[in-house]
């Protein structure tokens, strides 16, 4: 105990004043009081190794869906007044991914479609504060979310486009809840014939014959 | 896990098959090459809907506790941003 403390004091190279250590749980880890690991954004900044000391700097990870009748250029425009903010408070953006004009869902503001455009963020919490405040006041923005992200990789496309490219020869491990009944008799069919144990259609007709949509045959 | 035969073999085997017996599952996030868990893999995500658009529990899918918690924050996400449906109405 009493030598974990040291070695959590050593590997804190920040300097005592430093006023972004002032609010963080640190004290609270220090005395082993918080039940929760230290934070890997601080841990990270702790150690030193890929940021500057002294300056721990969470990555986040933003999606915003802009509105349907806006172009790809006024959309990019936002990511810059976005890019702007960052810069400005000494972050930077370090992916940028736009998904296209993509259907949504369900209706959101009477809009049918947007523009997704995905961001990947590194810079203090306060500027992830003011973008999202700026987010809020454009009318032009249907929804945003901003999550932290341990690691941001700049050149991967994320899986909503990566998928597109390649879905036929991944992901064939598992093929979602069988539709059958319970039993490999098909026993309890009429009883279990309730609507969440009917998979989903897939969207691919590609399934390999029919014997993992035999009824009854497989469980 | 126990996929010792092939599945044509295992389905002429039916007919002698104890009544209550359910093969061992195992979670299809767990184990090498597990398909991550994103809010943003949305083919991924909608096997684990229902038809109805309903997270399909996990006694169904065989995921684990922990994975499940994982996968219903994932769908959860994906819905808020609009990538799935929160309910499909016929």
């Amino acid at each position: 105990m009493k030598a974990g403390r040291m070695g959590r004091a050593r590997l804190d190279k920040r300097p005592k004043n430093c006023s972004t250590l002032a609010p963080l749980p640190g004290a609270w880890h220090r005395a082993r009081l918080c039940p929760f690991p230290w934070p890997s954004a601080f841990r990270r900044a702790s150690s030193g190794l890929s940021q500057p000391k002294g300056k721990p700097v969470p990555l986040y990870e933003s999606v915003f869906i802009a509105r349907n009748d806006l172009t790809q250029q006024q959309v990019e425009a936002i990511a810059d007044q976005v890019a702007e903010i960052i810069g400005a408070t000494g972050g930077e953006v370090k992916k940028r991914e736009y998904w296209g004009l993509r259907g949504l869902a369900y209706r959101i503001k009477k809009n049918r479609k947007g523009h997704y455009m995905l961001l990947g963020l590194d810079c203090p919490p306060a500027a992830e504060q003011e973008v999202a405040r700026q987010f809020g006041l454009n009318e032009d923005i249907l929804r945003h979310m901003t999550l932290r992200v341990e690691a941001i990789d700049p050149e991967a496309p994320s899986a909503i486009l990566a998928k597109r490219a390649d879905d036929r020869e991944r992901d064939r491990g598992f093929r979602g809840p069988r539709p059958a009944g319970r039993f490999g008799s098909g026993r309890g069919r009429e009883r279990d014939d309730r609507e969440e144990f009917r998979a989903r259609g897939r969207d691919d007709g590609d399934e390999g014959g029919g014997e993992y949509r035999g009824r009854g045959g497989e469980e | 896990m126990s996929e010792d035969t092939s599945p044509a073999g295992r389905r002429t085997a039916v007919g002698a098959r104890r009544p209550f017996y359910r093969r061992r599952k195992s979670c299809p996030f767990s184990g090498p090459n597990a398909p991550k868990i994103d809010y943003k893999d949305v083919r991924l995500l909608s096997r684990f809907l229902s038809e109805r658009g309903k997270i399909v529990p996990s006694r169904i899918t065989a995921v684990s506790g922990k994975k499940q918690r994982e996968l219903a924050n994932a769908i959860k996400r994906a819905r808020f941003l609009a990538l799935l449906p929160y309910v499909i109405a016929d």
